[in-house]
């Protein structure tokens, strides 16, 4: 069996939710559905700022609304554009690539969703769920005491082991960060890499592998000196179970 | 707006070790013509503030990596503008090729005020929704040969739409 690659450069019009982006294109169609159970992964740019996707395969949500790179031009490049990497599709389970430009401009999304099959019996490994954030502005003089406000994985869902990746938008006025998991400080205050980019894995690790108990919340405050500026995070949770 | 000497200092002494520039602005500006710095995109010939590189990550170029590039957008007329059936596209203003942030390099110039502000760019921070570029790029789409607006416009309107 081969692996399964469904690969499209669609633009996205503002102002608009689509809910199902891989069924605009008719080529596609008969890759709705998953068509072995099998390994995936999810590569994608968009063209430039105010698209968010999400990621769900069956009711299995595996990438909350989250900001991805931009980039000029339609290449895909791994690792500094892969979104989620980490997940287990069931025969026959619904794709679902949703995209919201809540922008004033058309925006080109090309994204690349491959199926690897496994071999085997036995039950699937758990999901690692994957959101992406920024910019987040942070004011100047000030901490913002939860960056991680109101989304989908502040508390999440399944015990996990969590890693967080930061940059920032500038290194002026020193950012720092810090992390909390149930209002115990896991990592102390540290300065934030000024990649100005949505973080990359490995290159932006900031903390990695703590424990994440179901529901208990992950607090990331941001400080930042004299000028303020612009975060961007990635947060992946490693479910223990699925 | 004018710069002081200082202030041309400063800005200069971020990318070269000659002072020339300075030189020639202050001889223009001695002879009336007022003249500044300011950065040009070198696929748009737009031009940035003399602050552009200075300023990156704070004021411009927000999420668009660490080295300063031109925020200009860019149209992109080999990807087809949405489907109006699938993408429930239910005014006029939607239909467009997709944009996207040309990321030329940006070169360091002497330019004087009236060029500067003939030629300015609108910065990404200083136009949330695209709003103020938005019409631009759609009047420049609807004239280039490449692209596939004019013949969705005219049967959107035909429809009767808006």
């Amino acid at each position: 069996m081969q692996p399964v690659v469904i690969s499209d450069g669609i633009a996205i019009a503002n102002g608009s939710v689509n809910l199902n982006v891989i069924a605009q294109n008719d080529s596609l169609l008969p890759l709705q559905r998953a068509p072995f159970t099998g390994r995936g992964k999810l590569v994608a740019t968009r063209s430039a700022d105010g698209l968010k996707i999400a990621f769900q395969h069956g009711d299995r949500k595996v990438v909350a609304v989250s900001d991805i790179t931009t980039v000029s031009g339609s290449t895909l490049e791994e690792p500094t554009h892969v979104v989620a990497d980490n997940f287990y599709v069931e025969e026959g389970e619904v794709l679902l690539l949703l995209a919201d430009n809540a922008s004033g401009g058309s925006i080109n999304l090309v994204y690349r969703l491959e199926l690897i099959p496994l071999v085997g019996s036995g039950p699937l490994p758990p999901d690692t769920l994957v959101q992406l954030l920024g910019p987040i502005s942070v004011s100047a003089s000030t901490t913002d005491q939860q960056i991680l406000q109101g989304t989908d994985f502040e508390r999440p869902p399944k015990d996990a082991i969590g890693s967080i990746y930061m940059t920032s938008s500038t290194d002026t006025g020193t950012p720092t960060r810090q992390v909390y998991v149930d209002m115990q400080r896991i990592a102390p205050q540290s300065h934030i890499t000024p990649s100005n980019r949505v973080p990359t894995v490995p290159f932006d690790i900031s903390v990695g592998a703590f424990e994440c108990p179901k529901n208990k919340l992950i607090q990331i405050p941001v400080s930042w000196g004299a000028t303020g500026g612009s975060v961007f995070l990635r947060l992946q949770l490693q479910n223990l179970s699925r | 707006m004018s710069m002081t000497p200082e202030q041309i200092e400063a800005v200069l002494a971020d990318h070269t070790s000659s002072l020339a520039m300075l030189d020639s602005i202050m001889k223009a500006n001695k002879l009336g013509v007022k003249v500044t710095l300011a950065f040009r995109c070198a696929h748009s010939s737009l031009l940035f503030p003399a602050d552009y590189c200075k300023q990156w990550g704070v004021k411009y170029g927000v999420g668009l990596g660490p080295r300063p590039v031109s925020e200009v957008l860019d149209s992109i007329y080999s990807v087809s503008p949405p489907d109006i059936q699938r993408q429930k596209i239910q005014s006029i203003d939607q239909i467009m090729h997709p944009v996207q942030h040309s990321m030329a390099e940006v070169h360091l110039v002497t330019v004087t005020e009236d060029e500067l502000a003939a030629a300015a760019a609108i910065p990404m921070a200083a136009d949330a929704g695209m709003k103020k570029r938005l019409p631009i790029i759609i009047e420049r789409q609807l004239k280039n040969p490449q692209s596939k607006l004019p013949a969705i416009y005219a049967a959107w309107q035909m429809k009767g739409g808006k």
